[in-house]
């Protein structure tokens, strides 16, 4: 096996492999590595080949900001043949050695991993676990494997009364893989970050978001309207074997029109015909604790009927010498700074 | 209402209005003024209707922002001023310029006040301009009050529109953002516009804020799409300039604005020129809503981080993960990288080795040089986390934005996030302050001054030593000891502000020249300044703590890190110093009863006044009036106090400062400088 970088012919042979990766998702898509070097970020594509094969690889994003090197960044990767532990070990130690000269060549401190896998392989051994996660974890994963009866049956009660609730109001749901939406999406996005004070991405990057991967049938917007107004709206992302909820938002003033389920109710029945197995709810509060940040949504979330699943989070892969490097700078920046 | 005066002045090429000696409009550039007031709103309404509008002006008397929308497809106008000889001089005078637009078939004019109008009125609009004069008195600032905003947003119809002139949002930074905050508060989702006027940049009111707002917000879209009519000077270009606030503004005004609910809480931040940052170029587009709400949360970068409960939690991690490190492999790639270092730091990082199992734990004292090092490299573990945009579940982190803001300021704000207050400015991040901050970011020596104050014990000859390190405003100020000092017409005289005294001093005596009438409303807009700065500082100081349980020890080897101790600490000693003063000015004191000033004398000073009959009055401590002889043969109404050299000079002092004020064309000019010529 050979380790080489990935070149734009490799671009449909990647995404073949990573949609066929179970543990991978589409943050790791050729589209998504456009996307964030579109916004600015370094992006080393690399593949493990196999015989000429390809066989494994990963994306690894970095930025350079005035606070240093970040790390190498791998939402939803690296992209190994989690079926055969041993083969992916070994592509695992030749991704590690290759890491590390991208780190010595950069000066990345450390490597962040997040596979989308439920146990922690053996072969992560000496890796960390991060302080931050690049994915939300847990998550809600709902099974879209049956017709709209057994959908409809696998909700709780509240839930398949909202959808039919929506649907006796006349609530209309439209999607797009284009850019027509992206401002309704985007001023409902804005209301509901406001209301629950966190701050959300401008509405370029949501243009860029969707040039990337809407031609490719990667992501679509979902507008539910009431009455021709917006009501609630969402962007997702239907990739390998998963339909992701990745943002969403809703009118604070059309919440008794419930459009956010006939919404939801779309989507799921969209990534079916897509041919999703599963609908990522993308992000719910352990059921311990009650008052995580995420735990009104999660209510929401599960009336959909989604299972818990725990990934195993970000993992870390120190490149001590990099790391000792950085301190010993700043060690010896100390004798000529000031003391306190 | 109180009467106004009204004064049309010819200027070469035109005339200009004032209302109260405040400039209104200038004939030649009211064009720029009024069409930044009418036309966006116009067409917006235009867009959104599709049909002829219902239109609803509130002031603007003089006939010129109804003028530009009579030209548009308004089909029916009202026009609601308070005051019947502005509507006389707009039918009259002004007739050139707004075309006879009160006399248009189309208009109703009520001469009527605003607020009675919108509580009686029951009819709706599609487009509704609010044109009022500068809020400068609580009659003023009460139609800028949430509820008047409700008042309005109930007569305007789904998706109607309503602009507004507002105050000047690089002069007035708190009372501009106030106004915002105010009008979302009532949920008319506004968009701020500056504009410069040249007319009123001549007469240093800086450049002017309006704001543009709907009950159905506004999206970006719809301003890009934005016609404007062809023959207007508001071009789309000068719309998109507009829309384009300095940043320095919205970080001088945002953490003292508030929601205004009753008039005085406007009034106060009027009257309190805060000290500011420095100006600076950086401009925040208004155009794009989403980073306008972000600069607006006022957490530049807060994207990295989902919601601040979980900063705590990855502060758990972060130690995980420092327990969980390779240390064998770490302290010896650690020991080949510092070879080179002067061996004080190969002996550190030996006895980080040492106590390593001690320093995992949390059981080694803080000031451990071993702890030192760990502390580095925690704050440095901080740093690479956060150099990375998409940590704690961003999926967007726009790097652009990042790249174009740079500095070091937005690049702590996982721990920091709420320090963007007053205080945050160089000024306060050297060992002491030296220096004080005033309005517009100008930095000037923090001034000495040695007084006798009233509780010194007599005969004692104890003067006090104080320094004046905190600009309330321009002309009132903070001192190290916890004392208010007001500083008249900036002349270099100073008052001792306290509740039963205002005692006038001079920086080569220490005795107090004169006890004046302690006056009420200064000593409340001081302590209403002092009470916002108080919980400026506290939130400041609540996150640099939390910041700084981290990162302290590892000071010495970030300059970030130093200049934030010293902000820290010095904020720390401010907020003594305004919980001193503010303790100080609540004292309760038997003041006398506020004496009654005849209507038509000038104040020139806290109780210093110029009386009708030019005669100079005093009032002293106990509410007494004094005639001053301060020209030869005036006559004495009131009891005389002898001249002294020092009351002359600081009468002077505040007479040429008085002048100074007063415009060229107010007749109390020639009387002021017929004063000083005595």
């Amino acid at each position: 096996m050979k380790i080489a970088p990935l070149k734009k012919e490799h671009f449909k042979v990647w995404n073949d492999l990573v949609r066929a990766t179970g543990g991978s998702g589409f943050m790791q898509s050729w589209e998504w590595g456009d996307l964030k070097e579109a916004e600015g970020a370094k992006v080393e594509r690399l593949g493990i080949f196999d015989g000429g094969e390809l066989a494994a690889g990963t994306l690894a994003y970095r930025v350079e900001t005035t606070l240093g090197v970040s790390p190498l960044a791998m939402p939803h990767g690296p992209v190994l043949p989690w079926h055969d532990p041993f083969k992916a070990a070994a592509c695992f130690a030749l991704l590690r050695e290759r890491l590390g000269a991208i780190a010595a060549r950069t000066g990345a401190p450390l490597a962040r991993l997040e596979p989308f896998i439920g146990v922690k392989p053996e072969f992560f051994g000496g890796l960390l676990r991060a302080p931050l996660d690049l994915v939300p974890t847990p998550t809600l994963l709902v099974d879209l494997g049956a017709d709209d009866a057994g959908l409809l049956a696998r909700m709780t009660q509240k839930g398949r009364y909202n959808v039919r609730l929506a649907e006796r109001k006349g609530v209309q749901v439209v999607s797009t893989p284009g850019d027509d939406l992206t401002g309704d999406f985007h001023e409902l996005f804005e209301l509901t970050c406001a209301r629950h004070k966190f701050s959300g991405e401008p509405v370029v990057f949501f243009r860029r978001l969707m040039a990337a991967l809407g031609p490719a049938g990667l992501a679509r917007i979902y507008l539910a309207t009431y009455q021709g107004m917006p009501a609630a709206a969402a962007v997702a992302v239907f990739f390998g074997g998963r339909a992701t909820y990745l943002y969403g938002g809703t009118s604070p003033f059309l919440r008794g029109t419930m459009a956010s389920y006939a919404m939801h109710w779309r989507i799921m029945r969209d990534a079916r015909d897509k041919g999703c197995g599963c609908y990522d709810l993308y992000g719910a509060a352990p059921t311990d604790q009650p008052h995580h940040p995420y735990a009104k949504f999660s209510a929401f979330k599960a009336r959909f009927g989604g299972a818990l699943f725990t990934p195993v989070g970000a993992h870390d892969l120190y490149f001590y010498p990099q790391l000792a490097k950085t301190l010993v700078s700043r060690l010896g920046a100390r004798s000529q700074g000031a003391a306190v | 209402m109180g009467t106004h005066r009204l004064e049309v002045r010819e200027v070469p090429g035109g005339r200009a209005f004032y209302i109260d000696g405040s400039l209104q409009f200038d004939s030649r550039d009211e064009a720029v003024y009024h069409e930044a007031l009418a036309l966006p709103a116009l067409e917006l309404a235009r867009a959104r209707c599709g049909r002829s509008l219902d239109a609803l002006v509130l002031g603007g008397g003089d006939g010129l922002a109804l003028k530009r929308l009579l030209a548009g497809p308004v089909r029916r106008a009202e026009l609601v001023d308070y005051d019947p000889d502005v509507l006389g001089l707009a039918r009259g005078e002004f007739r050139d310029f707004n075309g006879g637009s009160l006399d248009d078939p189309r208009v109703k004019v009520l001469a009527r006040d605003a607020r009675l109008h919108l509580a009686g009125s029951t009819d709706s609009f599609d487009l509704a301009l609010a044109d009022f004069t500068f809020p400068e008195d609580l009659e003023g600032c009460s139609l800028f009050t949430r509820s008047f905003f409700s008042g309005l947003r109930a007569r305007l119809r789904p998706g109607g529109l309503f602009a507004m002139n507002a105050v000047s949002p690089d002069r007035f930074p708190a009372a501009f953002w106030a106004i915002y905050r105010t009008l979302a508060s009532a949920r008319l989702y506004p968009r701020p516009l500056r504009v410069s006027i040249p007319s009123f940049s001549a007469h240093g009111y800086g450049d002017w804020g309006m704001f543009l707002a709907s009950p159905r917000p506004l999206k970006d879209a719809e301003l890009g799409a934005l016609t404007l009519g062809a023959g207007a000077r508001l071009g789309r270009e000068a719309f998109g300039a507009a829309l384009r606030l300095r940043v320095s503004s919205l970080e001088r005004g945002l953490p003292l604005s508030v929601v205004i609910k009753k008039p005085g809480d406007l009034l106060c931040l009027i009257n309190m020129q805060e000290p500011g940052r420095p100006g600076g170029s950086a401009m925040a587009d208004f155009a794009d809503s989403a980073a306008a709400r972000r600069l607006l949360s006022g957490v530049p970068g807060a994207e990295n981080l989902v919601w601040p409960q979980l900063s705590s939690e990855w502060e758990v991690r972060l130690m995980g993960s420092l327990r969980d490190m390779d240390w064998e492999l770490f302290l010896a790639e650690l020991e080949k990288s510092a070879a080179a270092l002067p061996g004080l730091a190969l002996e550190e990082i030996r006895l980080l080795r040492q106590r390593l199992p001690e320093l995992l734990a949390g059981a080694v004292p803080r000031a451990d040089r071993a702890w030192q090092v760990f502390a580095m490299l925690m704050t440095v573990l901080v740093f690479v986390n956060m150099a990375y945009p998409d940590n704690a579940y961003a999926k967007g982190g726009y790097h652009s934005s990042r790249h174009s803001s740079g500095g070091s300021e937005m690049d702590f704000n996982l721990f920091i996030q709420t320090t963007r207050s007053p205080f945050h400015d160089k000024v306060f991040q050297g060992a002491a302050i030296l220096d004080t901050l005033h309005s517009g970011g100008r930095v000037r020596p923090a001034q000495f001054v040695r007084y006798k104050a009233p509780d010194t014990p007599a005969g004692s000859g104890e003067v006090k030593e104080d320094r004046l390190y905190f600009a309330l405003s321009d002309d009132s100020f903070v001192s190290k000891a916890g004392e208010l000092f007001l500083a008249p017409g900036q002349q270099g005289w100073l008052i001792n502000a306290r509740p039963d005294r205002f005692s006038l001093l001079e920086k080569f005596r220490p005795e107090p020249l004169f006890d004046f009438y302690p006056e009420q409303t200064a000593i409340q807009s001081a302590l209403g300044a002092i009470e916002m700065h108080l919980k400026a500082a506290d939130k400041a100081l609540a996150a640099y703590n939390r910041w700084l349980a981290w990162a302290k020890p590892a000071a010495p080897a970030f300059a970030e890190v130093r200049a934030n101790v010293n902000e820290a600490r010095n904020i720390e000693n401010l907020r003594g110093s305004l919980d001193l003063a503010s303790a100080r000015l609540q004292v309760a004191s038997a003041v006398p009863a506020a004496p009654e000033i005849p209507a038509g004398w000038l104040r020139l000073s806290p109780g210093l006044y110029l009386a009708e009959n030019s005669g100079i009055v005093l009032v002293n401590r106990h509410g007494v009036l004094f005639s001053y002889p301060y020209r030869e043969g005036a006559a004495a109404v009131y009891e005389q106090i002898p001249a002294n050299d020092w009351l002359d000079s600081f009468v002077t002092a505040m007479l040429r400062a008085k002048s100074a004020q007063t415009s060229p064309a107010d007749p109390m000019k020639a009387v002021l400088e017929g004063m000083l010529d005595r």
